[in-house]
């Protein structure tokens, strides 16, 4: 079935199963593989992406959705001013280790920071709170939200 | 490979459901993780797919007035269309705290973005975090299919774990919620972390409270409910009317307390499953009613 939708604001069409995950689309189909499979079951936020501007598991939406949507990845976010501010800032606070959570990781903060420019302590944890890392630790990356949202300022 | 349809409008869904087997799919958080087969590969599902996710008259929350049958007047009630994510629920000024409270607690942000608590409902797992405080607010269901429309209490739709009245052809499109003046609520869900846990057990109540000319409060409305503890929630309006008309001083006398935890400790029957056991679930419920009790008593 063939399906279209934007992907990091290009038009983009698929001719795949209508029920294949958005997840394997984007890295099997279209080889933009910033997007992790970690859990494959929406608990660990590897597979993080911007759906309709919503923050979305890619492992548990199927193709089919998609039509007509847009999509952004992190491929697309770091060519953005926002996006680079969520990625200097993670890299200021070191807040990245082995990396496999960081897209997802910065596809959340970013999705935070564009509904609430301020976040406090909690609504950073709350935001990231389906977000796994395992190595990092979560505490320099809630620093590198609140470096964001400072060094952001204007820009959220 | 199976056939998918995705209408944009409730008719033409309706159409699609009448004939054959379907699986309706909105959200689809728990579709896709039942339906897997193994990373990387596509879920298998055996019916054809009738996406509801782009039915914009589902989409909505709307205050409306409700005919009440029985009485002839009009009470408002909150109108929930099926498409609602929880995340939407979440934020919406006019839901009720309970619900919002609840619905805050399922899962985490990405998975509420796309989750709805129609799909929560027809699941009917006993875990399921959003049917309590449905229960404590008389929520009804609206189902429809292409005969037409039916309207029955949440507590009737559930019949079991899995099971419900939804007929073959029908689907939930509204959760109806009765307004009520209820200002006071408690919350909590004990799971294993605060986000992404499934719940061991979860207790949620309502109350009244009226002040009189004395100064000392009385309870003009009280309820409890307990989920994950039964096949379904269990809620008892009969032990709810022996606490409703006490003055809220009673809440804080011990002897008070211990009478009505006693007569819940008789209803609440959990079992032991991979995620606690049945005596801790027993405990901790009894032990959080005595909170929502207490914490009354300074009303």
């Amino acid at each position: 079935m063939k399906i279209e939708f934007y992907l990091n604001d290009e038009l983009v069409e698929v001719d795949a199963d209508p029920m294949q995950s958005l997840l394997n689309t984007l890295r099997g189909n279209l080889s933009k593989t910033a997007t992790k499979e970690g859990c494959g079951e929406g608990e660990c936020g590897a597979c993080s992406i911007l759906f309709n501007g919503k923050l979305v598991n890619a492992c548990m939406m199927p193709l089919a959705q998609a039509e007509g949507a847009r999509l952004m990845t992190l491929e697309g976010l770091r060519q953005t001013e926002k996006g680079q501010c969520v990625i200097n800032a993670l890299l200021e606070a070191k807040g990245v280790q082995c990396g496999f959570c960081t897209p997802g990781m910065v596809l959340a903060l970013y999705a935070l920071l564009e509904v609430n420019a301020k976040p406090s302590e909690q609504e950073i944890r709350t935001a990231i709170s389906g977000n796994l890392c395992r190595c990092t630790g979560y505490g320099m990356i809630v620093d590198a939200a609140k470096i964001a949202s400072e060094k952001g300022e204007g820009l959220w | 490979m199976v056939e998918v349809y995705r209408p944009d409008t409730l008719e033409q869904a309706l159409d699609k459901l009448a004939v054959g087997d379907h699986t309706l799919f909105s959200g689809g958080t728990d579709l896709m993780v039942q339906h897997s087969v193994r990373p990387g590969m596509t879920p298998s599902f055996t019916h054809d797919v009738i996406f509801v996710d782009a039915i914009d008259e589902l989409k909505h929350i709307t205050q409306a007035s409700l005919e009440s049958q029985a009485e002839g007047d009009a009470d408002s009630a909150l109108f929930i269309g099926a498409g609602v994510t929880l995340n939407e629920i979440e934020k919406h000024p006019l839901v009720p705290d309970v619900l919002r409270q609840s619905v805050a607690k399922i899962a985490a942000p990405a998975l509420r973005n796309r989750a709805t608590m129609a799909g929560n409902i027809c699941n009917a797992s006993p875990a399921a975090d959003s049917l309590p405080a449905l229960y404590l607010l008389d929520a009804r269901v609206v189902l429809s299919s292409l005969q037409g429309q039916r309207e029955m209490a949440l507590e009737d739709f559930i019949l079991a774990p899995g099971l419900s009245q939804l007929r073959q052809g029908e689907m939930l499109t509204h959760v109806v919620i009765p307004q009520a003046d209820l200002p006071v609520t408690f919350y909590h869900k004990v799971g294993t972390r605060a986000a992404n846990a499934l719940t061991k057990l979860s207790v949620a109540g309502l109350a009244k409270v009226h002040k009189g000319r004395t100064g000392k409060g009385k309870l003009v409305d009280w309820r409890v409910a307990f989920g994950a503890v039964g096949p379904t929630v269990v809620r008892s309006r009969e032990l709810e009317s022996l606490v409703i008309g006490q003055p809220t001083e009673r809440l804080a006398k011990p002897r008070f307390i211990d009478e009505v935890v006693a007569m819940y400790s008789e209803i609440i029957r959990p079992i032991d499953d991979q995620r606690s056991t049945a005596e801790y679930r027993h405990q901790a419920s009894l032990n959080l009613l005595r909170r929502w009790l207490s914490q009354l008593s300074v009303q």
